[in-house]
């Protein structure tokens, strides 16, 4: 079951959540999934540090990532069992308890990029009688691009439950006058697959340029998943169709032969292999 | 909370937007960290900071010996650029309250975490 369907935020992400983000393997998702969205910013590389707005920050694991990169963010998040433990943990980036539907509360212009990382969807829901998922995402889409300058990037890790909740996050992002696609990566693959959508707060001063979708990850890494709009479309990969098993005829000698393998696995008596195994009787005159 | 996230921190409410800045610090726990300066970082920031926080921030946590505005040639200054970084991001609000100048509305900080 999705954690959406279970709970408000701050009550499924509880003490118990928490400590599963301890898990080792869990960790790793995440730093592998913050690396790509840092990727997916395209900071121009000249070692700078930049100042960056983890939303959805947890328990920091983003943020440690962020920092080995050199960058100085702050996190949001709506948990405070998680924030806590990000405290525990030493996070150097500053922390704040905010529901990102209420909007994000920082001046215009101060961010140099975005990122978030499974959060999104949860601005889906409506958990309270007053909360009306269009009105949150247009409030938070809109003090999002506010807060930050000129041309930086939003990258969002999230998992949209079907097509409409995509749409209707991509319909209110371009309402607030972001630019953007969505990046599918591992578009074929069932637990790999990672849908990021990016978006840019119009474009930096000096260049005129429209916005670009970075390239997807595939399976081989060469072809990519063109995105046009809300649109997916497969290029043709190599390889990314499953081989088809060799089918057996059924009552073919294969077939009987393996039939009475396994029979005899479960220890049913069967009888011996002889030339006349499956052989068809001759038709009854 | 650092002092840098209280320079970037308005009130949320939509009527608060452009009205709400500086917000005021009421803080009844302070520690101090030591974090070296970041030369690069800082030059990136100063053009974000806006002044009229800092000097707001220090009346509220009565810290004296900030200038009134930013001195020319800041960067030359080595001395400066280490307070000034120190002020940033090495003051850490533990405890304490943000109060909106607007609507008054009042935003506890605990744990460090406004």
């Amino acid at each position: 079951m999705r954690p959406e369907h279970q709970a408000p935020p701050e009550i499924v992400y509880n003490e118990d959540e928490v400590d599963k983000y301890e898990n080792k393997r869990m960790q790793q998702i995440q730093s592998i999934m913050t690396d790509r969205a840092v990727e997916l910013l395209e900071l121009p590389d000249d070692n700078t540090p930049r100042y960056i707005l983890d939303i959805g920050c947890g328990s920091g694991l983003s943020g440690m990532q962020l920092t080995e990169n050199g960058h100085y963010w702050i996190g949001m998040d709506i948990a405070p069992a998680m924030l806590d433990r990000a405290v525990e943990r030493g996070v150097e980036g500053d922390l704040m308890l905010q529901d990102m539907g209420q909007g994000v509360p920082f001046r215009s212009g101060i961010f140099d990029g975005c990122i978030s990382i499974s959060v999104l969807q949860w601005l889906c829901n409506a958990d309270k009688a007053k909360h009306n998922p269009r009105t949150r995402m247009t409030i938070f889409f809109q003090t999002l691009y506010n807060s930050m300058s000129k041309g930086a990037r939003c990258v969002f890790q999230f998992y949209p439950e079907n097509q409409t909740q995509t749409d209707l996050l991509c319909s209110a992002a371009k309402k607030c006058g972001f630019d953007g696609g969505l990046v599918i990566d591992f578009p074929n693959a069932t637990s790999a697959k990672k849908t990021f959508l990016v978006l840019s707060a119009g474009a930096a001063p000096g260049t005129s340029t429209t916005f670009r979708p970075p390239k997807a990850l595939s399976i081989d890494d060469g072809k990519s998943v063109k995105i046009v709009g809300n649109k997916q479309e497969h290029s043709s990969v190599p390889g990314w169709k499953k081989e088809k098993k060799l089918k057996v005829r059924v009552k073919s000698r294969a077939w009987v032969m393996k039939k009475k393998e396994g029979q005899e696995k479960k220890g049913f008596k069967v009888r011996e292999n002889t030339k006349y195994t499956a052989r068809k009787r001759r038709d009854a005159f | 909370m650092k002092l840098l996230t209280h320079n970037m921190l308005i009130c949320p409410k939509k009527a608060c937007m452009n009205t709400s800045f500086p917000m005021k610090i009421t803080a009844s726990k302070i520690t101090q960290e030591a974090e070296e300066c970041n030369m690069a970082f800082l030059e990136r920031m100063v053009e974000k900071i806006e002044w009229v926080g800092i000097l707001s921030a220090a009346k509220d946590l009565n810290m004296a010996g900030i200038p009134e505005t930013i001195p020319e040639n800041w960067s030359q200054d080595e001395m400066f650029c280490n307070a000034l970084f120190s002020i940033l991001m090495n003051v850490e609000i533990t405890e304490g309250s943000l109060t909106c100048p607007n609507c008054a509305a009042e935003y506890p900080i605990a744990n460090g975490i406004p």
